[in-house]
């Protein structure tokens, strides 16, 4: 990200609220892959995410007990377990291993959908409100001005673009508020590969939408 | 209503302790023994969490006691793995890892299945899928304890952390049986622990957590108390405000600072530049 960019501290302060949000738990899972894709690209965010994950882990261990219904059986099923085969992640693959397994499929089989000249788009999931989506654009190309109701995540995988904020390259989270009226562009010299989650609207009701209502 | 009183003689090497709390006949009578192991449990918690933490055991010799006392195997090791430092998680697990130790998983499984099974359902899981998830998380650390580094986390972070993903995971799929290897280390930098823990580095993982909870403690207090609710209660933010009578806005701002603060704070005691 640009540093010299004068909204570089708000950015890191949202990012700082992300990365607390993830180490919680408390993210939609389209969220939390995409800030597990981004720390598995990125190197900065791990030490702090990693601090905050200890103290939850320091909870954990303080939480009172509650003994479980079926221990021995649950101790019996464990140890008959055999360990599945893992599932390798192709090499050079330019999905980071969270977002693949979440994918459940290489970026070889993805089936785009053409949304305009330039701009291809695969919608990963749809869920109370949450929308996951792989953009691929075009170097050069942009997308039209839009704003979307809750915040949009963009994590950029390959190439990079830039928007009245900055300019994100791969490993970047480009985080756009309600507010921001968005026209990214991508930049001339390379096609950009992008994940990006339109999270949702704040105040959903039900068990569900007291989930994603946490930490907002 | 009167209560039964209960007393649970526990033998140190240094010094006897003797717990001592109420249990309620209703739930004795109505939920079996279960319920009351847990209630005796959760008693023996509350009251021996912090005294025990400061004494070293002889666990065996401590079940041997306890066993001549005609309490269960699974109560005593319950009880007694209230006390497992630091250091006895890692030589357990190192004995899961190497050599695939049933007993020294047990010790392990007794500790932290309860725990997570709190945990789950506090968040709002029913029981039921708060124990899948539990089996599914000690699965794990039964096939996986080779991927645990004590140089880079604590046992109890690492098992947070696959608890977090795999309840995170449950809230969207049904697929319960997905095992996801990558699962493991997708938060940390993704190599490989060394075969051979270096005794020098053991500690190191859990130091620095500890290091970190110092850090959190020096933020201002109210700043401490809001990533408190907000991090571990899971309250929500309106909830918070609710409680605390700040207004929301306040409380976001508020918490937002508390985090910055918190980065800063690790960052000028080197925390948050070690090597990950």
């Amino acid at each position: 990200m640009n540093l010299s960019n004068p909204n570089t501290k708000i950015v890191n302060t949202k990012l700082d609220e992300l990365y607390a949000r993830f180490a919680a738990g408390k993210l939609s899972q389209p969220m939390h892959v995409l800030v597990a894709a981004h720390l598995a690209m990125r190197g900065e965010g791990r030490a702090y995410v990693s601090a905050l994950e200890g103290l939850a882990g320091g909870m954990l261990e303080r939480t009172p007990p509650l003994a479980l219904s079926n221990r021995d059986a649950c101790l019996k099923g464990i140890f008959a377990a055999t360990n599945p085969a893992a599932s390798q992640l192709p090499a050079q693959s330019l999905m980071p291993a969270p977002l693949h397994d979440f994918l459940g499929k290489d970026l070889a089989d993805i089936k785009w959908r053409r949304r305009m000249p330039g701009l291809r788009e695969y919608t990963v999931s749809k869920q109370n409100g949450v929308e996951a989506n792989l953009y691929l654009i075009k170097a050069g190309h942009g997308i039209p001005s839009h704003t979307h109701e809750g915040s949009e995540f963009t994590l950029v995988l390959k190439g990079s673009f830039f928007d009245k904020v900055g300019r994100y390259t791969a490993g970047d989270i480009a985080i756009a508020d309600s507010e921001l009226d968005h026209h990214p562009i991508v930049d001339k010299d390379e096609d950009c590969l992008c994940y990006a989650v339109i999270d949702a609207p704040l105040h959903l009701t039900g068990p569900i939408g007291r989930i994603f209502d946490r930490f907002m | 209503m009167t209560n039964h009183v209960v007393s649970i003689p526990i033998n140190t090497r240094k010094k006897n302790l003797c717990l001592t709390g109420k249990l309620d006949p209703e739930l004795r009578h109505n939920s079996g023994q279960n319920h009351l192991n847990g209630q005796i449990y959760a008693i023996a918690t509350s009251r021996v969490n912090f005294a025990l933490s400061s004494y070293s055991f002889n666990l065996h010799n401590s079940m041997k006691r306890g066993a001549s006392l005609g309490l269960s195997t699974r109560l005593l090791e319950s009880i007694l793995s209230q006390s497992l430092t630091a250091q006895d998680q890692i030589k357990l697990v190192i004995a899961v890892a190497q050599r695939r130790d049933r007993d020294a998983f047990i010790v392990l499984f007794d500790y932290f299945a309860p725990r997570l099974n709190s945990y789950l359902q506090r968040l709002g899981s029913p029981s039921s899928l708060a124990e899948d998830i539990t089996q599914d998380v000690m699965q794990s650390l039964w096939l996986k304890a080779e991927l645990f580094d004590p140089a880079k986390s604590s046992l109890g972070t690492w098992i947070y952390r696959v608890a977090r993903n795999r309840r995170i995971d449950s809230l969207r799929r049904e697929r319960l049986d997905y095992f996801d290897p990558q699962d493991l280390t997708q938060n940390a930098a993704m190599d490989r622990p060394s075969d051979e823990p270096n005794p020098e580095t053991l500690l190191d993982g859990w130091q620095r957590e500890v290091m970190v909870r110092h850090a959190l403690e020096a933020l201002p207090q109210d700043q401490v108390d809001l990533i408190k609710l907000a991090f571990f209660e899971d309250l929500s933010h309106s909830e918070i405000a609710a409680r605390t009578g700040l207004p929301l806005g306040t409380v976001k701002s508020r918490i937002r600072l508390a985090f910055t603060r918190l980065r800063r704070q690790l960052e000028s005691t080197g925390l948050t530049d070690a090597g990950f």
